[in-house]
């Protein structure tokens, strides 16, 4: 046969679209099965798509664009004529070297094909036939999956269970903690080697790109929130008829819709060549992952949206249940994307009075971060007083707003940390 | 609800053809003194010339069964037990399967075959065996088996009324079941599969006394195990749509059959699964079935047919 289309793959369950980074693969490439064929990023992971079979591969989706899954990305041809046939032919002269370096890069991917076949990833899988085929559907590579079935055998529950935890990567699923350092090996006992791939690789590009495209920089202070703490007091007083214990996350978030409300440019994103500056307050709240060992923890910011119009009570149980919903995998496109404004708090986790300044998630202007409270020796009202103070930093991107809208948020904000009646204003 | 035991439904079955076809005669080895109560007064209602009881001579009996349907009757023979028409297996078989074909499509043989079958009541191999396999395997016969007294009317109402030859076999270990069997005449159209219980880890394919074995473990294990338990009813023509469709939601298969293992009709779906539902499966399908060897009497049957310890043992490995 002569020609097979290729998709964009469903890499995930929630995913809709993915955008072809960059093609690792030139048209009209000789590629064979297994090669990494194209960088491929989606709502929440890079991922290295890698080449269901053996062909000629002509490109069709241009590098950068974005499309639904399912949508034709590239095509394989089984002959080089019938590559030429399809995709226009070129002048004698260029076929004639074409054809020269084709015979060369065949030459040069046969070797490598038969090493492939003779890598233990080749062995055979026992599995069974629909978990082969889930596999198959989403590229899934089973030679990395660990079967629970008799002997081994890897069924249906396997392969979900793998699409769902690893988006899909194969890396990931690859044992993270490498073997022991070996006989020869310098006197460094090596604990683990993680490779830059799935999410790890996702959090880096982005954490990078948000340093290497901004001009963030932070501003700290301590919130004297010894008030704050006192309402607080009295919510959780009322936990049984509120149904939920408030977290002072809650009162965060609504002291930052306070603020926005003053100083609107904080809540902004920059798209492409503009600054938008919105009406709707959709809370970005970094949640840390559990991972499956010591070191595949990671980092999602889950999207509460329409925190500007909810009371804090609201604002906790959609909080709470969304931070659960993240980690459980169970988090919707809509809980994962479009953050206008972010909180990151290391509260309860660093220890007291500890100042952060966490790196911005772009495309937001302003990233809020909070830290654990410190009880200390103040002057409050003329007097020397032991008071509670939170640790507040603001880091912001100075291409957005400038320092003196940045000192207004900060004084808003820490107005309604401090004086928590102006929530209600 | 009006309930029936499932010998009476068939005998229901048999008057109300009778009544609404004049062309419908039985014909057995002393089925007018009803050694099995599904024949029992129809001497009296229906005379002589319409309840024929023959000698012991299978081939004879079947034989004038076989002519009047040829000349446009339509018979309902009578083997008393499966195993007995071996006998006459040359007839009941091939010439009875073939012979619409080999007659250039032009006539018909619209007769049925019936005999008890099956284990339970210790009365060993030709008392009890099962025959429908044996039936499946040659061309141009169709095969059903009931499991309720309302498929038991159904289904042999419809193999009556059907223009092919129709074997239904009815299995023992049922005869006094009771069930809801309505007044009014009504068929079960051959070929149709019926989900008997839904469920949502594994499905059970059990026909006869099985399905009512398959039914007391699916109800066992309810809360561990959500077993979807389908009656085929019908071997030949066999519903698979039924069962694929099951199957694309459970992904397991027991395929639960008394008859024998070998060429059976357990291991016929089973292959026509792989073929059209591969990639449906989760798991090997596990047959659930008599091993080949002669049926032995007494309690050491017991330890031949299936049975619900077999059934779950089965339903447990699939869903390991």
């Amino acid at each position: 046969m002569a020609k097979t289309d290729y998709v964009m793959p469903k890499l995930a369950m929630a995913m809709s679209e993915g955008t072809v980074n960059e093609w690792l693969v030139k048209d009209g490439e000789k590629v064979v099965k297994g090669q990494e064929l194209a960088s491929v990023e989606t709502e929440k992971v890079v991922y290295d798509l890698e080449s269901p079979q053996e062909g000629y591969f002509h490109i069709i989706m241009a590098e950068g664009e974005t499309i639904n899954v399912d949508t034709i990305i590239g095509e394989f041809f089984d002959t080089k004529e019938e590559l030429k046939k399809a995709t226009g032919a070129t002048s004698n002269a260029c076929a004639a070297v074409e054809a020269v370096i084709s015979i060369a890069q065949e030459n040069a991917q046969a070797s490598t094909n038969t090493q492939g076949e003779n890598s233990p990833a080749n062995s055979r899988v026992i599995a069974s036939p629909l978990a082969k085929k889930i596999a198959k559907d989403n590229h899934l590579n089973l030679s990395l999956v660990t079967g629970s079935g008799p002997k081994g055998r890897i069924v249906k529950k396997d392969v979900l269970a793998a699409i769902e935890n690893t988006i899909t990567t194969t890396a990931q699923i690859a044992p993270l903690i490498a073997p022991q350092a070996s006989k020869i090996a310098s006197e460094q006992s090596e604990r683990a080697r993680i490779p830059f791939k799935g999410m790890r690789k996702t959090i880096a590009d982005r954490m990078k790109q948000s340093l290497q495209t901004t001009a963030q920089l932070s501003s700290l202070w301590d919130s004297d929130i010894s008030a704050l703490k006192a309402v607080r007091a009295n919510f959780v007083a009322r936990e049984a008829q509120f149904e939920t214990k408030v977290s002072m996350n809650a009162f965060i978030i609504k002291a930052m819709c306070y603020a926005i409300k003053q100083v609107p440019i904080a809540n902004a994103c920059v798209k492409g060549n503009e600054i938008v500056v919105y009406n709707t307050v959709n809370m970005g709240i970094a949640i840390s992952l559990e991972g499956n060992s010591e070191f595949d923890g990671s980092l999602m910011v889950g999207v509460l949206r329409n925190a500007e119009s909810m009371g804090v009570v609201e604002i906790d149980i959609a909080m709470k249940a969304l931070v659960s919903r993240v980690r459980n995998g169970n988090a919707t496109a809509e809980d994962m994307t479009g953050s206008t404004i972010t909180l990151s708090s290391t509260a309860g986790i660093a220890p007291a009075g500890t100042k952060t300044t966490p790196v911005l998630n772009t495309p937001n202007a302003v990233l809020i971060g909070t830290s654990t409270a410190l009880d200390k020796p103040v002057v409050h009202q003329g007097e020397i007083a032991v008071r509670t103070m939170m640790p507040v930093s603001l880091t912001f991107d100075h291409c957005v707003l400038d320092g003196e809208p940045a000192a207004r948020f900060m004084k808003a904000l820490n107005d309604a940390l401090e004086n928590p009646e102006l929530m209600l204003a | 609800m009006r309930e029936l035991t499932f010998i009476e439904a068939i005998r229901e079955a048999y008057i109300q053809e009778m009544k609404l076809d004049e062309s419908v005669f039985l014909v057995g080895q002393d089925i007018r003194g009803s050694i099995f109560p599904h024949t029992e007064g129809l001497v009296q209602q229906f005379g002589e010339d319409r309840i024929v009881d023959t000698p012991l001579a299978e081939s004879g009996m079947y034989g004038l069964a076989f002519g009047a349907a040829q000349e446009g009757l339509r018979p309902v023979v009578d083997f008393m037990f499966g195993g007995f028409t071996y006998v006459t297996f040359s007839e009941v078989s091939i010439t009875t399967g073939q012979y619409h074909f080999l007659h250039g499509s032009q006539q018909a043989l619209p007769l049925v075959i019936t005999a008890a079958v099956g284990t339970g009541m210790r009365l060993a191999n030709d008392h009890a065996m099962s025959v429908h396999s044996t039936f499946c395997h040659h061309p141009g016969i169709k095969v059903v088996m009931p499991s309720t007294p309302y498929d038991a009317k159904g289904l042999m109402a419809a193999a009556i009324r059907d223009n092919n030859p129709v074997v239904i076999p009815w299995h023992l270990g049922l005869m006094m079941e009771r069930g809801h069997v309505p007044e009014e005449d009504y068929i079960i159209p051959l070929g149709t599969a019926e989900v008997k219980r839904e469920g949502t880890d594994i499905t059970v394919l059990a026909n006869s006394v099985q399905l009512k074995n398959a039914l007391e473990v699916a109800a066992k294990l309810e809360g561990e195990i959500s077993v979807e338990v389908i009656d085929p009813r019908s071997f030949e023509p066999f519903d698979m749509d039924t069962l694929l469709k099951s199957l694309e939601k459970t992904n397991r298969l027991v395929i639960v059959d008394e008859d024998w293992e070998n060429c059976g009709f357990a291991g016929t779906v089973s292959a026509r699964v792989v073929e059209q539902g591969f990639d449906l499966l989760d798991a090997p399908i596990i047959r659930v079935t008599t091993p080949n060897m002669p049926i032995p009497g007494g309690y050491m049957e017991n330890y031949v047919a299936p049975n619900p310890e077999r059934i779950e043992a089965a339903i447990r490995e699939v869903c390991a």
